[in-house]
């Protein structure tokens, strides 16, 4: 995985440091955007729990890292696209202003954020939301390439 | 043991590769519900159809030209020739010879130009003859579509005029070859003994052009251009009549085809066709630069025997159809081998 | 009596810009199209496919030709980028990913297009064209068997349903046009995406700086004599290799500027066209076989896309089917390259010819003409 740029006219020993830089360099950068590159699908969630230890709001206005407001009816949900891992919900209902920062797992793709939960100081008033896959209707195969046929040429 | 060695090296790993993977294909056959007899039926009648376009690369191999990637050029002179028939409402044997008898002019003439274009760029053969290829392709194109072919069952309905991507052969001459002197045992056993024996009848032709004193100049010319020339020969006039007459087998190659299969194809359908062409060739054993009749006709049973048995017997296998990648892979593969091989030039 | 044989030489040398000068000239009053629209497409397709022209200029430098196998350089980026969409890595990190992912894939296909060529020389053109067309199958098998069974993918949406392969279509909506959107301008209603322009810009000082390189007299000197070279000590073998890694490796990063602009990529078909494009709008921006130059990049690209601009339309006023026009450009773009491998064979030819009527004297006058002319460039 290394990259063997041509370092001419260098003494083996300063051709290995250069090397071994180049492939740190390498590895850091591709660390930090993985990590600080990655898209999460928040769902911003006001519902009232099942067994009614906190209750959603009639309506309220969220917004994602100062990102523009969204209006949330009750039992409704949205969503909003975020990118990295350390997010600041604050939304406004009845009056009040609430705010909570909070940092997500790496891996997860989808996070249900209970906003109800938020007001009434459940911890943690997120979880990683995976929804069961969803049977596929009769596959539906896509047609797969071929030579036979060239693709029209286009730009 | 040298012996076989020496065998290995001379007929090239790759081939002996192919040629076991495909008796591999016939014995696992029967054990995965594959019908042997099929099979056969379908590589004889793929063999009939692509054996003449495989064959119309030998005259160019042999003259030094390499391996015509333009072979295009041809099959747009048999286009022509079967559209041509057609718009005169020729239909069977009459419309078959007819075919032929028309596209052999215009093969004549644009093999003569695209020879005068070869002969001036010496050396650099392939790229060019793959471009000028696609450039006839393009061209004519356009031509189908502006060109005054009035026949109801080749143009398209609505616009009453341009030709229609695939035209059927049905009451013209499809089949024409293959049902001459058939054989049919069963349902499912069928040997187009008409088109196999015209197959043939070309080989031969083209065998016996090269025993004659022009196709011997022809090879001297390939192998030798400096030696050929020091012996009085026009090096320029040889490859000139290889490219007419690799042209010309291209335009009968590309109509046998045309009455096996049913349909002709227009417009972007011969776009890659040289490519298949030369894999085979090269499966069957011949280089850049020498080619012969048992190459011809052993690479085109090699390869179509492959592309016809891997679908059926490795899907059954798999579950899924590589065919596709392994056609791809196998068929570039080939000619990849082939020009990467260290030749000797002058043998 | 100079005078006129210098028109005639500049014709002769020019004759494939020429025509479509002409072409183009001649075709965009009868689309109908607003000067506006094709302004602003122009400078679209700049951003979007001169990089990828770009990758074709050091090894022309390296006597390679024109390097049909930059299509595998493409294809490392379209496994970069099914990699960010799969992670959805979004924005210009979601491409800087992509780029450090499909890099040790294009440095591997570089260098085994580099070996393969290196097996293959006198034919390098016809070869690499070919070497794209297998590659196309061994991608296609990674892609549409190994991913989802032995490479592990995570998102459904991107695979196909029968579990591994991926789709026919990727949609790039997480890097859509993030380069391009990270430093817009507007000026007099034109969209300029200045982020796109300034890379390429980088570009074109990275190809001026490396000629001066050690490593760029190298390539130019082989590109001259491949055995006077050798005499002289340069590793002409493995040069070639750089060479050609260098080139896959542009063409990688060209490709995921190509497909961030156009904003989803058909998976299987996006890059085999993609040497065709590039090989064309160079060879029409008035490069040859010998020699390539910026200007006959920036050139190449504007002529070779005005006329996939306004041909259909051309077609559709003229004969009422764009299709007719769609064929036009085809013939055209295929015609062109043919042209100019054509002229420049027979020049070459003709050179060899008069050597060996012993014509002409001295080593210097054994290389065809063109093949001089690159020292020239750096004027340019």
């Amino acid at each position: 995985m290394s990259a063997p740029l041509p370092a001419l006219r260098s003494t083996p020993k300063r051709r290995l440091i250069v090397r071994g830089l180049l492939v740190a360099a390498y590895l850091t950068l591709a660390l930090i955007v993985f990590i600080f590159g990655r898209g999460h699908t928040l769902l911003l969630d006001n519902k009232t729990a099942a067994d009614g230890s906190y209750t959603g709001f009639r309506t309220l206005s969220v917004s994602v890292n100062g990102g523009a407001p969204l209006q949330l009816a009750l039992r409704e949900r949205d969503k909003a696209l975020v990118v990295g891992q350390r997010h600041t919900v604050r939304f406004e209902a009845n009056g009040q202003v609430y705010e909570a920062s909070f940092k997500l797992p790496f891996g997860e793709d989808i996070i249900l954020v209970s906003l109800p939960k938020l007001a009434a100081g459940v911890e943690p008033f997120w979880e990683p939301f995976r929804s069961e896959p969803i049977p596929r209707a009769a596959p539906v195969e896509e047609e797969l390439p071929s030579l036979d046929n060239p693709p029209p040429i286009g730009g | 043991m040298q012996k076989l060695k020496e065998f290995v090296t001379d007929f090239g790993l790759p081939r002996i590769i192919i040629f076991f993977f495909l008796i591999g294909l016939f014995v696992a056959a029967p054990f995965v519900g594959v019908r042997i007899d099929t099979s056969i039926s379908d590589v004889l009648n793929r063999f009939g159809q692509n054996a003449i376009l495989v064959l119309a690369l030998v005259p160019m191999v042999q003259s030094g030209c390499g391996l015509n990637f333009g072979l295009p050029v041809g099959i747009i002179a048999g286009l022509l020739g079967g559209t041509l028939a057609m718009q005169l409402g020729l239909s069977g044997w009459l419309g078959f010879a007819g075919a032929l008898a028309i596209s052999m002019p215009f093969a004549i003439l644009m093999g003569w130009l695209y020879g005068q274009l070869l002969n001036r760029v010496k050396g650099d053969e392939m790229t060019i003859a793959m471009y000028v290829g696609f450039s006839m392709v393009t061209f004519f194109s356009i031509l189908w579509l502006l060109l005054p072919y009035s026949n109801p069952t080749m143009v398209w309905g609505y616009a009453g005029q341009g030709l229609r991507t695939t035209i059927t052969l049905d009451n013209y001459w499809g089949q024409i070859l293959n049902n001459f002197l058939s054989v049919r045992i069963g349902e499912s056993f069928f040997i187009p003994t008409g088109m196999i024996l015209f197959v043939l009848l070309c080989a031969l032709i083209v065998y016996l052009f090269f025993r004659s004193k022009t196709g011997t100049a022809m090879t001297a010319v390939g192998s030798n251009p400096d030696f050929a020339r020091a012996g009085g020969v026009s090096v320029d006039k040889m490859r000139t009549i290889s490219v007419i007459v690799s042209t010309m087998l291209g335009a009968i190659g590309i109509l046998v085809y045309q009455q096996s299969y049913g349909f002709i194809q227009l417009y972007q359908g011969p776009l890659y066709m040289a490519f298949p062409a030369v894999a085979a060739l090269l499966i069957g054993g011949a280089s850049v630069n020498k080619a012969s009749m048992v190459n011809v006709l052993v690479g085109t049973l090699l390869f179509q025997g492959i592309l016809t048995m891997t679908p059926s017997v490795i899907n059954s296998v798999l579950k899924t159809d590589m065919s596709e990648v392994l056609r791809i892979v196998l068929s570039n593969g080939m000619i990849l081998y082939a020009l990467t091989r260290k030749t000797k030039v002058s043998k | 009596m100079i005078k006129k044989t210098s028109i005639r030489r500049f014709f002769a040398d020019n004759v494939v810009v020429i025509i479509f000068l002409v072409l183009t000239a001649a075709a965009t009053p009868v689309s109908g199209l607003s000067a506006g629209y094709i302004v602003q497409e122009i400078l679209t397709r700049i951003g979007r496919n001169s990089f990828l022209v770009f990758s074709l200029i050091l090894p022309v430098m390296a006597g390679m030709g024109l390097n049909f196998g930059m299509v595998l350089g493409a294809m490392a980026g379209e496994i970069g980028l099914i990699f960010a969409v799969d992670w959805n890595i979004i924005g210009v990190p979601g491409l800087i990913f992509a780029n450090l992912v499909g890099l040790p894939i294009a440095i591997f296909l570089g260098w085994l297009c580099g070996e393969v060529l290196n097996r293959a020389r006198g034919r390098e053109m016809v070869t690499g064209f070919i070497l794209g067309f297998f590659m196309d199958g061994i991608y296609q098998f990674v892609v549409l068997y190994l991913m989802g069974s032995v490479i592990p993918m995570r998102s459904a949406a991107i695979t196909l349903s029968r579990g591994y392969g991926i789709r026919n279509t990727l949609n790039l909506d997480s890097v859509r046009q993030s380069l391009d959107d990270l430093l817009m301008v507007k000026l007099f209603g034109i969209n300029l995406p200045i982020a796109t322009y300034l890379i390429i810009i980088l570009l074109c000082v990275f190809i001026i700086w490396f000629r001066k390189t050690k490593l760029g007299q190298d390539m130019r000197a082989i590109g001259q004599d491949q055995i006077v070279s050798n005499a002289s000590g340069i590793p002409v073998a493995r040069t070639r290799v750089i060479a050609i890694i260098i080139s896959t490796i542009l063409a990688m990063v060209g490709q995921i500027i190509f497909l961030q602009n156009m904003g989803n990529m058909a998976t299987y078909n996006a890059h085999r066209q993609t040497g065709f494009f590039a090989v064309a709008a160079i060879l029409v921006g008035g490069a040859s076989v010998t020699k390539a130059t910026i200007p006959n990049v920036f050139i190449g690209v504007v002529l070779l896309h005005l006329m996939y601009i306004v041909m259909p339309r051309a077609g559709a006023q003229l004969f009422g089917s764009a299709q007719i026009g769609e064929y036009f450009r085809d013939a055209f773009s295929y015609g062109a390259i043919a042209l100019a491998l054509v002229l420049h064979a027979w020049r070459k030819m003709r050179g060899v010819e008069i050597d060996r009527a012993g014509l002409r004297q001295g080593v210097a006058s054994a290389a065809p003409l063109e093949a001089i002319e690159p020292i020239k460039e750096d004027t340019l």
